[in-house]
């Protein structure tokens, strides 16, 4: 009789030594979700001027164009795009701003030159404000980039040949350099 | 003396009945086994724009952002611990000069102890891999909300590049006695 006693205690021991043990491990989850719009910025005109000022455009003993006109180059300071890119840029050429009428033979009232804008992207992005296609206007920039853009003037010509520039107390021109991100 | 000898039988004889009168013990013996559950197990920490005006990163729009979840451990010596995963953004992978596509962070799950009688939390940082150092839980049934603090770009002073980010904040209960 005693015996059985003991192996019903044992039998009822077993069950008890396998619960008395851990569970799983749980996890809770929480994603974090946020976004970053494409954004481009064009930085800061270097100097703080945004004029080219090429200052007296001819040659006082012949009245043509000067052949050696040329203007310090401006910097776009601290361009940077977060996506990739295009760059584009477009010029308007100088014109006498006060003349009126019709230009006399022999003579222009408008100055043509190329613009450059290099640093954004390997070819640089041109115009020519003579020229009817603009194939290198716009470039593509793969990356996102931060760097600064040079932009020049370059090959200054009279407009319509080589003409004598009708005087003027003002010639002006523009360019524009648009930087765009590509989604 | 033939007698005698009789009534000693007797005697010999009703010893072990005496023996079998005694009480028989039955012993009634249960368990509890130690678990941790939670009964709210998902959430998502919503930080829409991440950027300031400038591209880099603005750290107020991620720090200090909440959620929270719900659980419960029965185990005096339960733990918790955080594993956090960067922000990072979706897509092919860009290498670009003073751009960046990873925000990291630290994540804290926090929560009050019953056992303890005080909060107890747990922390990770993005910064390395793998979780956080365990906390001492012990019995706990709370919410255990989930903070995000020391947001920065994945390279000092780097832009962050456009896109869609995601991050995930794992928070893992162990249960023990």
């Amino acid at each position: 009789m005693k015996s059985v006693v003991i192996a019903s205690i044992l039998t009822l021991a077993t069950p008890v030594l396998a619960m008395a043990q851990t569970a799983g491990q749980p996890t809770g989850q929480v994603t974090v979700v946020g976004s970053v719009p494409a954004l481009c910025s064009s930085g800061a005109i270097s100097g703080g001027t945004s004029v080219f000022d090429l200052g007296v455009l001819i040659d006082t003993s012949t009245g043509y164009l000067l052949p050696s006109l040329s203007a310090p180059s401006k910097t776009l300071s601290g361009a940077f795009c977060n996506a990739q890119s295009t760059i584009t840029i477009s010029a308007a050429p100088m014109t006498a701003q006060n003349q009126s009428g019709p230009v006399p033979n022999g003579f222009t009232n408008g100055v043509d030159f190329v613009a450059t804008a290099s640093g954004w992207t390997t070819a640089a992005a041109s115009t020519s404000t003579s020229a009817s296609t603009q194939p290198n206007a716009v470039q593509q920039q793969p990356s996102p980039r931060a760097a600064d853009i040079v932009v020049s003037l370059s090959t200054f010509t009279a407009r319509g040949g080589n003409l004598r520039l009708v005087s003027d107390e003002e010639y002006r021109g523009s360019v524009i350099v648009t930087l765009a991100a590509v989604n | 003396m033939k007698t005698l000898i009789a009534l000693a039988a007797v005697a010999a004889v009703s010893a072990p009945v005496a023996a079998f009168a005694a009480d028989g013990n039955v012993a009634i013996n249960g368990s509890v086994a130690a678990v941790c559950k939670f009964s709210l197990d998902n959430a998502t920490i919503s930080l829409g724009e991440m950027a300031d005006g400038d591209g880099f990163l603005n750290a107020a729009v991620v720090n200090n952002k909440t959620a929270t979840l719900t659980g419960w451990c029965n185990g005096v010596s339960s733990t918790m611990a955080v594993t956090a995963t960067e922000l990072t953004r979706s897509g092919a992978a860009v290498n670009a000069a003073g751009f960046t596509s990873r925000v990291d962070y630290t994540a804290t799950a926090a929560t009050q102890s019953a056992s303890l009688g005080a909060a107890a939390s747990a922390n990770d940082t993005t910064v390395t891999a793998g979780a956080g150092a365990a906390a001492n839980l012990g019995l706990f049934a709370d919410n255990v909300t989930v903070t995000l603090t020391n947001a920065a770009p994945g390279a000092a002073g780097a832009r962050l590049v456009a896109g869609s980010y995601t991050g995930n904040v794992k928070v893992t209960l162990t249960p023990a006695l």
